[in-house]
């Protein structure tokens, strides 16, 4: 792995970039590009409830619990 | 309760837990599964052991989980054949699910499932709400019905590294907090 690849797998790691623009930027399709957070000692960046989407988010969260809630013994 | 369907819309959380050998997870809510046809072309890549994976976890579960085909499926597949590039098939085949899916039953409502770094450009669409890959494991954990979103999420980025650096970002935090939060109101509720 190069230096650019590596960076923009630690940029997509902290959630500044979209594994659209890394897979543009180096080649690396999705696949490559988790194996290729696992050879640095990442993982995939989880998507914060503040954004813009958050209460999108939120209220897909709060069905899937309900359901479960209703769904298991 | 209100009743939904999951749409799977993107490739990535279907590799995301082929890797972590966490397919199943999938199955452990109680909805139907739907995968656009161009999502499945992605995600199901022979070439890869993940793909693999997948293509055999989706014939196995016919009875929960569906291929839908698409307009932009074709395309994808007209392209492919002619050694071109097929750009946004996946996205634009999942917009057309999610749409139909609506249409067709008024009386139900999507769950749009993508991975996480995706979310911030996403659309807005009534009755459609949004899960992430992370989002449905935190659930799925809070429920008891996986063990732990950190060992997916590392088996996924090659199990047993060290992945010290990210935990406790502000990210997952939280998620936890608002999981957490959610689950000890239901627990009042219920109690």
């Amino acid at each position: 792995m190069d230096d650019k690849a590596a960076e923009a797998l630690r940029t997509y790691a902290r959630g500044e970039l979209t594994s659209r623009a890394v897979r543009d930027e180096t080649g690396m399709d999705y696949s490559d590009i988790l194996a290729g957070l696992g050879r640095l000692g990442l993982r995939p960046p989880v998507a914060s409830f503040d954004g813009i989407n958050g209460p999108a988010l939120r209220r897909g969260v709060a069905v899937l619990l309900a359901a479960l809630g209703e769904h298991t013994p | 309760m209100k009743t939904y369907g999951l749409i799977v819309c993107d490739a990535s959380p279907l590799i995301t837990l082929a890797k972590a050998q966490a397919l199943d997870a999938l199955l452990r809510q109680p909805w139907p599964i739907r995968i656009p046809d161009a999502v499945y072309r992605e995600a199901a890549n022979e070439a890869n052991e993940e793909g693999v994976l997948i293509a055999r976890w989706v014939a196995g579960h016919e009875d929960r989980v569906q291929l839908t085909p698409t307009e932009a499926g074709i395309e994808q597949d007209i392209l492919l054949r002619s050694g071109a590039k097929a750009r946004n098939a996946g996205e634009n085949a999942a917009l057309e699910v999610i749409n139909l899916f609506l249409e067709r039953t008024p009386d139900l409502r999507a769950i749009r499932l993508y991975e996480d770094d995706d979310v911030r450009r996403l659309p807005m669409i009534d009755r459609a709400e949004i899960m992430t890959t992370s989002s449905f494991l935190f659930a799925l954990e809070r429920a008891d019905l996986i063990q732990s979103v950190d060992h997916i999420l590392d088996q996924a980025a090659n199990a047993g590294r060290n992945v010290e650096s990210q935990r406790g970002e502000r990210s997952e935090d939280s998620v936890r907090d608002f999981v957490s939060e959610l689950r000890r109101h239901g627990d009042q509720t219920r109690a």
